[in-house]
């Protein structure tokens, strides 16, 4: 549980925002009545980090989270009535960051208290989603004992996969909370936020970076990482490709009249005012190439309405494209 | 040994009760397998519609061959002369240039105008070529309808240039932007997918908590209706608005800071600002009007154009104008002082649409990508078929239920009636119509819900889903029709001896 949400909580502060996070619990344990702390979940026992915190949105809950449901989600097969909220709505452009954890196997890892989804089933449900072109990148992350079969039968391209643990290997949780009396947080996922609590929005640090810090002092088990499905160099692809949203934002100039094009001929008063006005831009260009002498302005009265035909006139007939086609014509 | 067996069997049996059981066991041996085989066999197969491939990949590999899009112009001779051949003359110019251009830089499909003499009656939202009467050669597009006017002398009339001049008109100027888009070319990065409904979010944000106001409705009235009007075949938008308090901006601490355009993506957290929408099934773009709070005014912007103002497209979610100075407590901003806030706004949605810059004419900009996005509607459809069919053979334990079929037929009979609204009736609108009727089917096929890996079983999961029922069954029959042929055997044995 702590896993999941220091996950969360990490996408969340480099800028993802709720609605393109889908948070699936199995559990309520933050509300649960016999948490000793309600409403808090800690990822240490100094409990200096509420990874609960104050806003928190849980897409899906308790028994809906099942294997059918994920592979809905990820495949986005859904009734018509299924909300956009909890879809993942995602195209060819888009870097999906899958973070998977709880009780695994072989090849396994176990939803609920019957059920196991394998990784064929997730073989292939991001082989419909490649086909679909539902992502550009998949960085695929799994802390279970025995994680690394997970992502062995992958065969899509573009996806990053780690895991916490080989084949016959167990994840080792990292410590206890002797309150609680329960371990709350796994020695992979501890040491993975503990690295990505450094990352800032602007930070340069790469996915090498982070694999590099994985140590099997700290994580007590052979974390694996498969990159041959991965098109880029490691060391070029930022942490805040998948865990942060650096928004691109674009200054450009922009245009002032078209809403006033589109308005012309609607006679507005504050309109005719601009219409004086606008009269006077003109874009003049004067080139003269041989007998085409080109220019520019005619100011006309619109010969079928009386109002004033918006005149301003960008000239044309210019360029030695259109002379040699000419020429070309002719000959 | 054998013989005292066949003799306790005789002993216990009269010969007629085991001719009776001989033939039970036989019937209901036959009846598993004949009947039950076959039946448990038929009843758990996975249904798989046959979904038209040949089709499909024929669509796929020929692109849109059969679809051919012809503009009509309208030719309008003033100053009361009269050219009886020229649209003849103007036609036969720009087949011989399309024809030339077609090896040079094919475009995506078909593509022509079509020259006609001014009748009576000329639709009003046709394209017209005014042809007018002056001292020098020249071309000017109205930028309020879809007019142009080519001004000619009476020399190049005399050179019979003027066919040229009119091609060149049409082919370079009218239609450039609209040719240019139907180029196979990438999209941008910047822009939404085409969706038939959009929303539009305006909001006005402030750093402070005091209370403000916006005609933004009235504004919207005023002078959005006529784009809403232009829009309508093209996309439908829903509109809302919204005021929000104490949205802070993440200024650095410290010193003297300029606004420079790397700085603002981590200095607009947007996410921060709760805003997001997800109410709508169709996407939505978000325009912001943003008043600093009194401490953090004036902004420093990195480049102080004066007058202008502040706008920041952010790709795929809208825009934000960023205003120097805090607002004062209790404003209302009029309408009047929204119109220049709301052409920014249009020029940042013509650009979230894809539309291109040029030419000015807004109507001719739309045109174009409204043929553009038919184009590229059937494409998609034909992509999501090709995508599902290639699933289906790569899960060869999927099922297929009819709904996808229905849905593949549906989507495939839009494509037709598409393309023949486009090649018969030049009825874009229509067109459009269809084509996302193609694409929306298409997908419900691709994203039917019945085929999730969790609803079926793999072929040999079936089996052992079955064993607790088939397991005992089978052994029952198998072990009765062993004994019953041993018993056989050993009576014939004895009795011929």
């Amino acid at each position: 549980m702590a896993n999941v949400l220091s996950m969360y909580r990490t996408v969340k502060r480099l800028g993802i925002p709720d609605s393109q996070i889908i948070l699936m619990l199995s559990d309520d344990v933050a509300c649960n009545p016999r948490n000793l702390f309600p409403g808090s979940v800690f990822n240490n026992a100094d409990r200096g980090l509420d990874l609960y915190g104050d806003s928190i949105e849980v897409d899906y809950r308790g028994y809906e989270v099942t294997v059918e449901n994920f592979i809905r989600l990820l495949t986005d097969r859904w009734g018509p009535d299924h909300p956009r909220s909890k879809r993942l709505l995602t195209d060819e452009n888009s870097n999906i960051f899958i973070y998977m954890t709880g009780h695994g196997g072989n090849e396994f890892l176990k939803f609920q208290d019957a059920e196991e989804i394998s990784s064929w089933d997730i073989a292939d449900a991001f082989e419909q989603m490649h086909e679909k072109k539902r992502y550009n990148e998949i960085f695929f992350m799994i802390d279970t004992c025995q994680a690394n079969t997970m992502y062995s039968k992958f065969y899509s391209p573009n996806i990053l996969a780690v895991g916490s643990s080989e084949l016959d290997e167990s994840s080792y949780s990292h410590h206890s909370d002797v309150d609680i009396g329960v371990a709350v947080i796994d020695r992979f996922t501890y040491y993975n936020l503990e690295f990505l609590e450094t990352i800032e929005k602007n930070s340069t640090k790469t996915i090498q970076d982070l694999i590099d810090s994985y140590t099997l002092e700290d994580i007590h088990s052979h974390a694996g990482v498969r990159t041959d499905l991965f098109k880029r160099n490691l060391s070029d692809v930022l942490i805040t490709d998948f865990f942060g949203n650096v928004q691109n934002v674009v200054a450009q100039p922009t245009e002032d009249d078209i809403l006033f094009l589109l308005n012309h001929g609607k006679p507005r008063e504050e309109l005719h005012e601009d219409e004086e006005y606008k009269k006077q831009i003109f874009k003049m260009n004067q080139s003269q190439i041989n007998s085409f002498k080109s220019n520019t302005i005619h100011l006309t009265e619109d010969k079928t309405s009386n109002t004033f035909r918006q005149v301003i006139a960008l000239t044309i007939l210019l360029g030695g494209a259109l002379l040699w086609l000419t020429v070309n014509f002719k000959g | 040994m054998a013989s005292e067996q066949v003799t306790r069997i005789l002993e216990s049996e009269s010969l007629k009760s085991l001719t009776l059981r001989r033939w039970v066991i036989c019937s209901i041996v036959a009846l598993y397998v004949f009947v039950g085989v076959p039946l448990w066999f038929k009843l758990t197969e996975i249904y798989r519609a046959p979904l038209p491939s040949n089709f499909i990949n024929l669509l796929h590999s020929q692109g849109n061959i059969d679809i051919r899009i012809t503009n009509e112009v309208y030719l309008d001779v003033l100053d009361g002369l009269k050219f009886p051949d020229l649209a003849e003359a103007i036609q036969v110019q720009i087949n011989h240039r399309l024809e030339q251009e077609r090896v040079q830089s094919p475009m995506s499909v078909l593509w022509n105008a079509s020259v006609l003499q001014t009748s009576e009656e000329v639709p009003s939202d046709a394209y017209v070529l005014h042809l007018e009467l002056a001292d020098n050669e020249g071309i000017s597009l109205d930028e309020t309808q879809k007019h142009a006017t080519l001004f000619y002398t009476m020399e190049s009339v005399k050179n019979n240039d003027l066919p040229f001049f009119a091609t060149q008109a049409i082919l370079d100027h009218i239609f450039a932007t609209e040719r240019r888009l139907l180029t196979p070319h990438k999209h941008g990065i910047n822009s939404l997918r085409y969706s038939p409904k959009v929303h539009l979010s305006f909001k006005l944000l402030t750093g402070d908590g005091y209370p403000l106001d916006w005609e933004i409705a009235q504004a919207i009235d005023e002078y959005f209706t006529p784009l809403i009007q232009e829009f309508k075949t093209f996309i439908n938008f829903t509109i809302d608005s919204e005021i929000k308090y104490f949205a802070q901006l993440n200024l650095p601490e410290g010193d003297e800071l300029t606004l420079t355009d790397a700085s603002l993506s981590t200095v607009m957290d947007f996410a921060e600002w709760d805003i997001s929408s997800n109410q709508f099934s169709y996407p939505t773009l978000n325009f912001v009007l943003y008043y600093p709070s009194v401490e953090q005014s004036p902004l420093a912007f990195h480049d102080n154009t004066i007058g202008s103002l502040h706008s920041y497209l952010i790709p795929q979610w809208g825009s934000v104008v960023l205003m120097e100075n805090s607002i004062d407590a209790n404003t209302v901003i009029s309408k009047q002082s929204l119109g220049p806030l709301l052409e920014v706004f249009t020029s940042e949605l013509f650009k979230l649409l894809g539309i291109p810059t040029d030419p000015k004419t807004p109507q001719i900009r739309v045109d174009a990508m409204k043929k553009y996005s038919i184009l590229e509607n059937i494409d998609r459809g034909v992509d999501s078929l090709v995508s599902l069919l290639k699933l289906s053979e790569s899960l060869p334990d999927m099922s297929i239920p009819k709904t996808v079929l229905d849905n593949v037929k549906m989507a495939l009979s839009s494509r037709q009636s598409a393309v023949d609204k486009l090649n018969l009736q030049n009825d874009f609108n229509g067109a459009l119509v269809d084509s996302i009727s193609m694409v929306e089917h298409s997908e419900r096929a691709f994203f039917d819900r019945e085929m999730v890996q969790q609803t079926f079983f793999p072929q040999e999961h079936k089996i052992a889903v079955y064993m607790p029922l088939i397991g005992p069954m089978t052994l029952i029959c198998v072990l009765a029709l062993l004994r019953t042929l041993k018993e056989v055997r050993l009576y014939n044995k004895k009795y011929y001896e």
